[in-house]
């Protein structure tokens, strides 16, 4: 940028600040009279001044020797007198992991000859013997939690200045590890989700908040989801958690570069509310639970930033790409029930986590009597899975449950798209008897399938996949069944046999070509330059077909 | 390696400053000792005290690599000038390392939400935000300058006003000006695998 444009830039950005800010864009359009660049500039850096408060306001040096405190604690001092070691009557056999407060090990209660998990909060992490009185008592009230989708809590003690707390030994995956594979498939999301509703609204009852509700913290059991870290947010750091403004009032403490700083729990998943210090309750966990879901539809974050300081801005501005966008097939009760837990006011969330659960089992209720597929927990995703719902397709009467391995073009992550096609309104899916086939396009955006009405009529519809509805075929009305149709290569039209004729129907509002007038055979394929392989099944029960070759048909 | 005396560091920060990169490495152990003292505050669970601003911290780090007594430079401001680069080099350094090995640790790729308290974030946004400041010098070289000084360098408005030769007040707009300009210059739209 030129030096005189830029200190134009700086003189507007300050003059902007000491207006108003109802009045910055007015006062700027006047400002930068026809000069469009220049008022988007100056917009640009305003609409960063809120997320740059507290920006590096801690000093380099501090944000480096706390990493170094952090890697050192990490590493080396917990694990090396922790493994092996009896903590009370737990002897501690290896590390699991390390979560947002401390690490995980394997232990033996030696007791009760059982295996627990135990976590170690890091030496430090509870300033004073009133934090720590403070640490006990609240985990002791979540131990009072009894759900199956809670991870219990068995004990909470200390020993030789270390905090630790028992729970629950699960094995399993957690939903960020699983849903760094990809999306969920869409009955996955409605049973995990139900479960971790449920689980949420047994807190919410008993007046416990998670706030700390993330894929890292659900793990993924054969019993289902079970949620950790209940309410150990807020316990380990009373003071209001760890926002921008919180910390703006203490200066030294808790910053990193951002100045968020040791944050905890994971920004990704923090309400507007909680971000910006404001009182949190039971919709601050919606808000999280939202974004969960987002993900798990998805397999994509629902707002994201590259550095703490974009990530805040995100989550308090702006609007996750649609779900239905990036995973088009997703029911639209979904889409809707996600929308509204990730408003940014409280007040225009849905209000209680109840009515997400019943939200939930009324799309899962929805879906079965559609035909959808049961749910196997704990299964792992194969193609094997692929081809088996691939299979119930054609068994299936009402409607049709379609996986797709998608190939995406670029560098995205391969991901299984699972997706529901249910018959148009007032049809069935299939033929009359026999059920039938479906087919996607060569381009991948579009399936075909038949369906039949109450009268006994076979028709042929399309869906594109970015649309909820399917559109009829027209010419493809037939008082028989009709079978094996094949996309054209171009994916313009659907090459089928209605009454009797070989007919390209067009897929994109044409005019339909008959390539056959008299016709019963079925197209079986089609390669790249239109020739059309179809056969008679009056081959399949003769001994010499060749006597009754019909020429094939050739795509105009 | 054996740490220079703090009469010999005012000589290599000099060199270095000429451009003497071996100086560099003798320097960088100094400063390492003293983040390791830092660290262990942190360790033992220390909150810094309220008299302990973080300014003083580091005010505190550099009365201890240099013997003021024998401080010979012709002024602070020099002085202050070179430590915020020599900070700025060894800090974003130790972060770049620090990720290198954190990826070659076999964590091919860490979720930022996986990140522990003080994940694997800091050190990133380290070594993204030196960059950042590469660019805002060729836009603004006072401001990149500004943000060196009192990120990097540690120094609070006035003597980085001291070392600039302008007055507190424009420090501050600089300050607020590059911050809001590094922020939208970090921010900008990540998309994931694409």
């Amino acid at each position: 940028m030129e030096p005189e444009r830029w200190a134009r830039v700086e003189e507007l950005w300050h003059a902007s600040l000491q207006v108003a800010s109802g009045e910055r864009a007015a006062f700027l359009k006047e400002a930068c009279r026809d000069d469009e660049e220049l008022r988007r500039e100056v917009e640009s850096l305003l609409a960063h001044e809120k997320s740059a408060v507290d920006f590096i306001e801690a000093p380099a040096f501090e944000v480096v020797a706390r990493l170094m405190a952090h890697d050192k604690v990490d590493r080396s001092e917990t694990d090396r007198l922790l493994i092996g070691k009896t903590i009370a009557h737990f002897r501690v056999l290896e590390k699991l992991g390390a979560g947002g407060m401390g690490e995980v090990y394997r232990a033996r209660d030696v007791r009760l000859d059982r295996i627990v998990a135990i976590k170690v909060l890091p030496r430090g992490e509870l300033a004073n013997e009133e934090a720590q009185r403070r640490f006990q008592r609240e985990a002791r009230l979540i131990s009072k939690l009894s759900h199956p989708h809670i991870c219990t809590i068995y004990d909470v003690g200390s020993e030789g200045g270390l905090q630790f707390i028992v729970m629950e030994y699960l094995e399993g995956e957690t939903l960020a590890s699983r849903l760094a594979r990809g999306p969920l498939p869409f009955a996955q999301i409605l049973q995990h989700g139900i479960e971790i509703a449920d689980a949420l609204e047994k807190a919410h009852r008993a007046g416990i908040i998670h706030r700390d509700l993330k894929p890292g913290n659900i793990m993924l059991t054969k019993a289902g989801a079970k949620l950790l870290d209940f309410g150990l947010a807020r316990i380990a750091r009373p003071e209001p958690a760890a926002t921008m403004s919180a910390i703006a009032g203490q200066p030294t403490v808790e910053s990193a570069v951002t100045g968020t700083g040791s944050i905890i729990g994971t920004l990704q998943y923090m309400a507007p509310e909680q971000l910006e210090g404001r009182e949190t309750d039971a919709r601050t966990d919606i808000f999280a639970f939202g974004s969960v879901l987002y993900e798990m539809a998805t397999g994509q974050r629902a707002f994201q930033g590259k550095s703490q300081a974009s990530m805040i801005a995100a989550i308090l501005s702006s609007e996750p790409t649609p779900l239905l966008q990036l995973s088009p097939l997703s029911p639209p009760a979904l889409d809707r029930l996600v929308r509204t837990c990730l408003a940014k006011d409280p007040d225009q969330r849905l209000q209680n986590v109840h009515d997400i659960r019943v939200q939930l089992e009324w799309t899962r209720d929805a879906a079965s009597q559609a035909g959808l597929p049961p749910v196997t927990v704990g299964r792992r995703i194969t193609r094997e899975r692929v081809a088996w719902a691939s299979a119930a397709v054609l068994l299936c009467a009402f409607a049709v449950t379609l996986g797709l391995l998608v190939l995406q073009p670029h560098s995205q992550p391969q991901g299984r798209v699972m997706v529901a096609i249910d018959p148009p309104q007032g049809y069935k899916m299939g033929n009359l008897e026999s059920g039938g086939p479906i087919a996607l396009s060569p381009d991948g955006a579009q399936v075909a399938y038949a369906a039949h009405d109450s009268k006994g009529t076979v028709s042929l519809w399309v869906r594109s996949l970015d649309s909820l509805s399917p559109r009829r075929l027209e010419g493809s009305e037939s008082s028989t069944e009709i079978y094996g149709f094949v996309w054209s290569p171009d994916s313009k039209g659907v090459i089928a046999n209605p009454g009797g004729k070989l007919v390209k129907l067009s897929a994109v509002g044409g005019a339909n070509v008959t390539l056959c007038d008299s016709f019963d055979g079925l197209p079986s394929s089609v390669n790249d330059e239109g020739t059309v392989l179809a056969c008679s099944p009056s081959w399949w029960s003769r001994p010499s077909p060749l006597q009754d070759e019909r020429p094939p048909g050739k795509m105009n | 390696m054996e740490a220079p005396r703090s009469h010999e560091v005012t000589g290599l920060l000099r060199a270095w400053s000429a451009g003497d990169e071996e100086a560099l490495r003798k320097l960088t152990p100094l400063v390492y000792r003293e983040l390791h003292r830092a660290a262990r505050h942190y360790m033992a669970g220390e909150r810094p005290s309220h008299t302990l601003q973080a300014t003083g911290l580091i005010n505190e780090v550099y009365l201890r690599l240099i013997d003021v007594g024998r401080m010979d430079w012709q002024n602070r401001a020099h002085f202050f000038a070179v430590c915020a680069q020599l900070m700025r080099r060894i800090l974003t350094d130790f972060a770049r390392s620090r990720r290198y090995q954190k990826r070659g640790g076999g964590v091919a790729h860490m979720p930022l939400d996986e990140a522990l308290v003080v994940g694997s974030q800091p050190d990133r946004e380290l070594v993204e935000l030196d960059d950042a400041l590469k660019r805002l010098m060729l836009v603004d070289e006072r401001k990149s300058r500004v943000v060196e000084l009192r990120f990097f360098g540690g120094l609070d408005v006035k003597e980085t006003a001291e070392v600039l030769k302008v007055s507190p007040e424009t420090v501050m707009r600089d300050w607020k000006l590059a911050k809001v300009w590094l922020v939208r210059e970090l921010s900008g739209g990540e998309r994931r695998g694409a």
